[in-house]
C-alpha cells in the first residue's frame, strides 16, 4: 500500500521513531539517596567530581541535576505550596539572589527549605562563616539556605591608563567625589586621544549599581521587615550623584551590553579603564584580557560618609535542604562536603575565583599570593579584608519591584539632566519621583500578598 | 479494487453517516480538553487571586480594578503598541517594495534572490535574539561596527540595548530581518496572480510607473496586503522571544527601565515569576481586549477605504 | 481617487501597435546603454540588499569559528592567520555540553507533533469539508471564535491544568495540547473542496471505507498541501519557547531554544560566545534542511491561501 502523507510526513516518522529510539536508550535516572539541583553549569561541574566521591565515601547514590532556572522556580514554588514534604522535590537545591524573594512570600512555617540554623549552630560552622551573609538567605532571622559565595566587590582599573592621565594613585580616592574628579580629570585628557576611552564603567539606565552603593550605605531598599526605605535622603543624594556621572557635562561612564565577552574585550581594548568587580568577574577577565596582566590595579570602592562599607556585595548563591528530604543529615553531610571541606575548594577554584564565605579556608596558601595579574598585589588578600565588612543585605519578594521603582526614578534623572544641561534642582525634583514610586511600589506589593 | 454488492447494506450506511464525526473526534476531544476548557477556566482564574497553581482566593473583579490603574500594565501595552506600528510600518512597504523589485521580468537569479531574504525566516525568533544581542553590542557589534565605517560622525556607540528609547527600535530591527523576506514571498506570490492585462491595458491609457502601481497593482494585492496588515497586527502584539532574550540580562528580561516590557512579558512575570496565575490570566484578557479592538478598528478602516474606492 | 483605468480616455489607435513595433526595431544605441545600466544597477541593489540579509548567517558561521579570545578582535575570521580558526568550539559543544540531547528532544518533540497535527487536521479537515452532518456549524463556529485569540492567555490555566494532569517535565505536556490545531484544520478544510465529490462517489461505489477515501482518493490531492503544512508545524515547534520553557524544568528534558537561553542571561554563568554561535548554526541547519525538501511545496502552499482568500 502506497503511504498517502507522502515523504514529509513519513520523513516526519522516521525521524520520531529514530529519536525516540535515542531518547528511550538514555539510562534512566533512577531514585537515588539524595537527589540535588543546581542551575550553575560551573557548578554542576565543579560538584560533579565531588558527588562521586561522596558517593564513594558513604555509600549512597546522588543525581546531580542541572535544571533551567526559570522552569524550576515555578515548579519549586508550587511544590512548596501543594505539598511540602512532595517526593518530587530535590533533597538539596541551589537558589540564586534574585529569585530568592518568591520562596519568602510564604509564612514563615510555610516556607518549603528546612531551617538550618540547629545544623550551623551544632556543627560549629556558624561560627566559621561570615556572619553578614546569612541574612540573604533568611527570614525573620531563621536560616534556610548555606551561602556559596559572598561576592565582595572592589573597583578594578588600568593603572597605567590612569597614570598617563595624570592620576598618579586612583586607589587613594577615598571618597565617591574624589573618585568622580579623577575621573573627571582622566575623561578630559582621554577624549581628545581616544574617542572611546571611558574612565569606568557604570550602565546609565540598570540600577545595580546604585544598589551597590545603597548596600555601602547600610541601605536595602526593602528590610526583612517589609519596611521600605525609598524615600531615605541619602537615596536621593545617592541616585543625584550616579546620576551625573552616567550622563550629562559630568558624565564619565561607559558601559557594555552583549554579556561578559563583550565587556571583556572593551576592558582589553581599555574602552572601559575602571568597573566595580565582583570576585566571579576576576576569573572572567583573568582570562579573556591577558594581555593587561601588570597594568590592572584593584581598590576597595570609594565611600559617601564616614561609617560607609568600602565594599558591596553583588549576586550570589545559596544551598538549601526541602522539606521534601527525608534525610536531613545525609543532605547537610552532602552540603558540608560541597560547600566547606577543602576538597570543595579545590574544585571551585578550578573553574572560578569565588571566595568561599568560610573563613577558614581564606588561611589558604592561594588567598596570600601577589597576583601578577594585578602587578604584584595581593588581590585575593584584598576581597578578604572586604569580605569581613560585606554590609547586610536582604531580599524579600518585593526587592525585585523596589528596583525596578528605582530604576524609572533613574531613568527620569538622567532624562532631566540630559534636558536641562546640569543637575541643578535635580534633588529637589528626585523626592517626589522617589515618594511616588514607594507609593507605586506600596500598592503593588498589596495586590502580590497572598495571605489565607 | 472490486466492488461488493453483498455487503450488509445498513451497516455501511451507518458506516458512512458516522464517518465525519469519527474524524473530528480526535479533533474535537482535544480542542475541548486544551482550549475550550482552559479558556473557561482562564476567566475563573482572573477573578480569583493565586499562588501558584493550587492556592486561590476568590476575589471578583479585583484584578480588572487593579490592572486599570496598572503603571507597569499600561507601559507594556504602549510598548507592545509601539512596537506593532513600527513594525508594521517598516515591514510592510519593505517586503512590497523588495517583491517589485524581485518581479521585475528583467531581473536573473530570482530564486536566489527570493532564497536569500526569505531565509532569515528560518530562524526562530529565539535565535534571531541570540544572534542579534551579539550582532548590536556597541564598539564591538556588527551592526555598529557598520554604522561606525560608514557614517564615521555617529561612531560605533550606539547603545542599541542600553537606551531605553533604542530598546524597540532594536527589536524592530531583529524582527524586520525575520520577516522582511516571508513578507516578500506572500506580495510576490500576490503580484504574479495580478492578471497581465490590466497593466497592458493601463500602460495603453499612457499611465506611468506610479500611476499603475496605484491604479493596477495595489488594488490587485488589496487581500493579501490586508491579509498582511491583519496576521501581522496579531503577530506584532503578541511579541515576547525578541525582547526578552535580546535584554535577558537587564532587568530580567524587560530592559532599561522597562522599555522592553511586552503585555505578554508581564503576564508571563505576573504568572510565573511572582505566582499570580490569577492576575497573569487577566492580563492575558486584556490582551484579547486588545487585540481585537485593534482588528475592529482596522476593519473599520479598510471598509471605509473600501467605499472611498468605490 | 484621481484615475482609474476605466476612466482613462480611450486610447489612440496608434498605441496599440506601439509596443510590437518597439520589440521589432532595433533601439537606439544610447536608449539601450541606459536601460542596461538601469537594469545593472538594480541587479546591484538587489544584490546589495540580499547580501544584507545574508550577512547575519556569515557571521554566525565565522563567530563559531573563533576562539573565545580573538571573538570580537576580528569582526568576522582572521582570514591571514588561519592557525586562529579553530572547531574548538563545537569540540565542547558535543563533548562537555548536553547539546546533543537537546538536539534529540527537539527533533522528537517537533516530528512527533508535526506527524500528529497533519495526521489529526488533514482527517478533520476532510470531515468538514466533503460532510454534511450536524453539529458541524456549532463546531466550526467555536473554532472560528478561538482563532482570533491570543494563545498566551491561555497560558495560566494550561500550566494549572498540567500541574493537576502530573504532566509538568514531561512530553505530553508539549505534544498533547499543541496536537490541536484550528488553523490547520481550517487550512486542511479549504484544500480538501478542491477534491471532487464525483470521484468520492466513485470510490464508495467500489465499496472504499470512508476512511480508505481519505486516505487514498483525499490525501494524494492535497499533497502540496500537507508538504507545507508539515514544514509549517516543524518549525513551529522546533522555534517554540514559551510554553515549553514553563513546562519544561530539568535539562535532560530541554529543547534547543530553552537549553541555548539557558547559556545566556545570568552574567554570572555565561556560556563562551563562540560555543553560543556554533549552537545557534546547528540548531537552525535542520530547518534550513527540511526547507531545501520542501521548498516547492512549501512556498505554493504558504501563498496559496493567502492569494485565493
Amino acid at each position: 500500500m502506497q503511504f498517502h502523507l507522502g515523504k514529509p510526513i513519513l520523513v516526519m516518522i522516521v525521524i520520531a521513531l529514530l529519536s525516540a529510539l535515542v531518547i528511550t536508550r538514555r539510562p534512566a535516572q533512577g531514585k537515588a539517596d539524595l537527589d540535588i539541583w543546581v542551575f550553575a553549569d560551573a557548578h554542576y561541574k565543579a560538584f560533579k567530581p565531588l558527588v562521586e566521591e561522596y558517593e564513594r565515601e558513604h555509600g549512597v547514590t546522588v543525581n546531580l541535576n542541572l535544571v533551567v532556572v526559570r522552569a524550576m522556580n515555578i515548579r519549586l514554588a508550587s511544590l512548596f505550596m501543594t505539598n511540602p514534604t512532595s517526593p518530587d522535590l530535590p533533597d538539596l537545591v541551589e537558589l540564586e539572589i534574585s529569585t530568592i524573594g518568591r520562596y519568602f512570600r510564604a509564612p514563615l512555617e510555610d516556607v518549603g527549605f528546612i531551617p538550618l540554623n540547629g545544623y550551623l549552630k551544632n556543627s560549629g560552622w556558624y561560627d566559621k562563616i561570615v556572619e553578614q551573609r546569612f541574612a540573604v538567605w533568611s527570614k525573620q532571622g531563621v536560616i534556610f539556605g548555606v551561602p556559596h559565595d559572598i561576592h565582595p566587590v572592589t573597583i578594578t582599573y588600568r593603572d597605567d591608563l590612569f597614570k598617563e592621565a595624570g592620576v598618579a594613585n586612583l586607589a587613594e580616592c577615598r571618597t565617591w567625589p574624589q573618585f568622580h574628579a579623577a575621573c573627571l580629570k582622566f575623561r578630559d585628557y582621554w577624549t581628545p586621544r581616544a574617542r572611546y576611552r571611558h574612565a569606568i564603567e557604570l550602565p546609565e539606565s540598570a540600577i545595580d549599581y546604585v544598589i551597590v552603593m545603597l548596600q555601602q550605605r547600610g541601605i536595602n531598599l526593602v528590610d526583612d521587615q517589609n519596611r521600605l526605605y525609598l524615600t531615605d535622603p541619602r537615596v536621593a543624594d545617592t541616585l543625584v550623584f550616579y546620576a551625573q556621572m552616567v550622563a550629562g557635562p559630568l558624565k564619565v561612564s561607559g558601559q557594555s551590553t552583549g554579556g561578559r565577552g563583550a565587556f571583556a574585550k572593551d576592558v582589553a581594548d581599555g574602552n572601559l579603564c575602571a568597573f566595580i568587580t565582583p570576585d566571579w568577574n576576576v576569573t572572567y577577565i583573568k582570562r579573556f584580557s591577558q594581555n593587561l596582566s601588570g597594568k590592572m590595579r584593584m581598590m576597595p570602592l570609594p565611600i559617601f560618609e564616614p561609617g560607609d562599607k568600602r565594599t558591596a556585595s553583588w549576586g550570589g548563591t545559596m544551598i538549601g535542604i526541602t522539606k521534601g528530604c527525608e534525610n536531613p543529615d545525609e543532605a547537610w553531610r552532602m552540603i558540608e562536603k560541597l560547600y566547606f571541606s577543602k576538597e570543595g575548594l579545590a574544585s571551585r577554584r578550578k573553574h572560578s575565583d569565588v571566595l568561599p564565605p568560610v573563613k577558614d579556608l581564606w588561611d589558604d596558601p592561594v588567598y596570600h599570593q601577589p597576583d601578577p595579574y594585578f602587578g604584584g598585589q595581593m588581590a585575593n588578600e584584598l576581597f578578604i579584608e572586604l569580605a569581613r565588612e560585606i554590609p547586610v543585605r536582604y531580599v524579600t519578594p518585593a526587592t525585585g519591584l523596589a528596583q525596578t521603582a528605582l530604576n524609572s526614578v533613574l531613568a527620569k534623572a538622567t532624562d532631566y539632566i540630559r534636558e536641562r544641561g546640569n543637575a541643578e534642582g535635580l534633588e529637589a525634583a528626585v523626592v517626589p519621583w522617589l515618594a511616588e514610586a514607594e507609593r507605586d511600589l506600596k500598592a503593588r506589593m498589596d495586590q502580590m500578598r497572598f495571605d489565607q | 479494487m472490486s466492488a461488493q454488492p453483498r455487503r450488509d447494506e445498513r451497516l455501511w450506511a451507518l458506516q458512512h453517516k458516522l464517518a465525519p464525526y469519527l474524524f473530528v473526534s480526535p479533533f474535537v476531544v482535544l480542542f475541548c480538553c486544551f482550549m475550550i476548557y482552559p479558556l473557561a477556566r482562564s476567566i475563573v482564574l482572573s477573578l480569583h487571586k493565586a499562588s501558584g497553581p493550587t492556592r486561590i482566593r476568590f476575589v471578583g473583579l479585583e484584578n480588572y480594578q487593579f490592572l486599570l490603574f496598572d503603571q507597569l500594565f499600561w507601559l507594556a501595552a504602549a510598548n507592545t503598541l509601539y512596537f506593532a506600528f513600527m513594525f508594521l510600518l517598516l515591514q510592510i512597504p519593505a517586503a512590497l517594495g523588495l517583491a517589485l523589485l524581485l518581479n521585475s521580468p528583467k531581473l536573473r537569479y530570482r530564486n536566489f534572490f527570493r532564497f536569500a531574504f526569505f531565509s532569515a525566516h528560518l530562524v526562530g525568533n529565539v535565535f534571531v535574539a541570540i544572534i542579534f544581542r551579539l550582532l548590536l553590542t556597541e564598539r564591538h557589534g556588527l551592526v555598529n561596527r557598520a554604522i561606525g565605517t560608514v557614517f564615521p560622525f555617529i561612531g560605533t556607540e550606539t547603545k542599541w540595548l542600553a537606551r531605553p528609547e533604542l530598546m524597540m527600535p532594536s527589536v524592530v530591527i531583529a524582527a524586520l530581518w525575520l520577516s522582511v523576506g516571508y513578507g516578500m514571498v506572500y506580495f510576490l506570490a500576490a503580484l504574479q496572480s495580478v492578471d497581465r492585462e490590466l497593466y497592458e491595458a493601463a500602460e495603453v491609457d499612457g499611465a506611468g510607473n506610479w500611476s499603475q502601481f496605484w491604479n493596477v497593482t495595489l488594488p490587485g494585492i488589496r487581500p493579501v496586503l490586508l491579509f498582511m496588515i491583519f496576521v501581522g497586527t496579531i503577530g506584532a502584539l503578541q511579541l515576547f522571544e525578541l525582547p526578552y532574550i535580546l535584554s535577558a540580562e537587564i532587568n530580567e528580561g524587560a530592559g532599561p527601565n522597562n522599555s522592553a516590557l511586552t503585555i505578554v512579558m508581564y503576564l508571563y512575570n505576573m504568572g510565573f515569576s511572582v505566582g499570580d496565575i490569577g492576575y497573569a490570566s487577566a492580563v492575558g484578557w486584556a490582551l484579547v481586549v486588545l487585540i481585537f479592538g485593534v482588528s475592529l478598528v482596522q476593519l473599520k478602516i479598510t471598509r471605509a477605504t473600501a467605499e472611498d474606492d468605490r | 481617487m484621481s484615475l482609474t483605468v476605466g476612466q482613462a480616455p480611450p486610447a489612440p489607435a496608434t498605441a496599440d501597435n506601439r509596443r510590437p513595433v518597439l520589440r521589432a526595431v532595433p533601439p537606439v544605441r544610447p536608449e539601450r546603454r541606459r536601460v542596461e545600466a538601469g537594469n545593472l544597477l538594480m541587479h546591484l541593489a538587489i544584490g546589495l540588499l540580499a547580501l544584507m540579509f545574508l550577512m547575519p548567517f556569515f557571521w554566525v558561521i565565522c563567530a563559531s569559528l573563533k576562539h573565545h579570545a580573538d571573538f570580537f578582535d576580528y569582526l568576522f575570521l582572521p582570514w591571514t592567520e588561519p592557525h586562529k580558526w579553530t572547531i574548538s568550539n563545537y569540540v565542547r559543544l558535543f563533548r562537555g555540553e548536553p547539546f546533543l540531547l537537546w538536539m534529540f528532544n527537539s527533533l522528537f518533540l517537533a516530528s512527533a507533533h508535526t506527524t500528529i497535527v497533519v495526521t489529526l487536521s488533514s482527517l478533520g479537515g476532510f470531515a468538514l469539508a466533503k460532510y454534511r452532518f450536524p453539529g458541524k456549524r456549532p463546531l466550526m463556529f467555536m473554532m472560528l471564535g478561538t482563532m482570533l485569540l491570543p494563545s498566551q492567555v491561555l497560558l495560566p490555566s494550561s500550566y494549572e491544568l498540567m500541574y493537576h494532569l502530573g504532566w509538568l517535565d514531561t512530553y505530553a505536556a508539549i505534544i498533547v495540547p499543541s496536537a490541536v490545531s484550528v488553523f490547520g484544520m481550517f487550512l486542511f478544510m479549504q484544500a480538501m473542496r478542491a477534491v471532487p465529490d464525483e470521484l468520492l462517489q466513485a470510490g464508495r461505489v467500489d465499496g472504499c471505507s470512508e476512511l480508505r477515501l481519505w486516505w487514498e482518493v483525499a490525501l494524494p490531492i492535497v499533497r502540496p498541501m500537507i508538504g507545507a503544512y508539515t514544514l509549517l508545524s516543524f518549525m513551529g515547534s522546533w522555534n517554540s519557547f514559551l510554553w515549553p520553557q514553563i513546562v519544561l524544568q530539568s535539562s535532560e528534558h530541554f529543547t534547543l531554544p530553552i537549553g541555548l537561553t539557558n547559556m545566556i542571561g545570568l552574567p554570572e554563568y555565561e556560556a563562551p560566545y563562540g560555543m553560543l554561535m556554533a549552537a545557534t548554526l546547528l540548531s537552525i541547519l535542520p530547518i534550513a534542511l527540511l526547507f531545501f525538501i520542501l521548498q516547492k511545496d512549501f512556498i505554493a502552499g504558504l501563498t496559496s491561501g493567502a492569494v485565493k482568500g
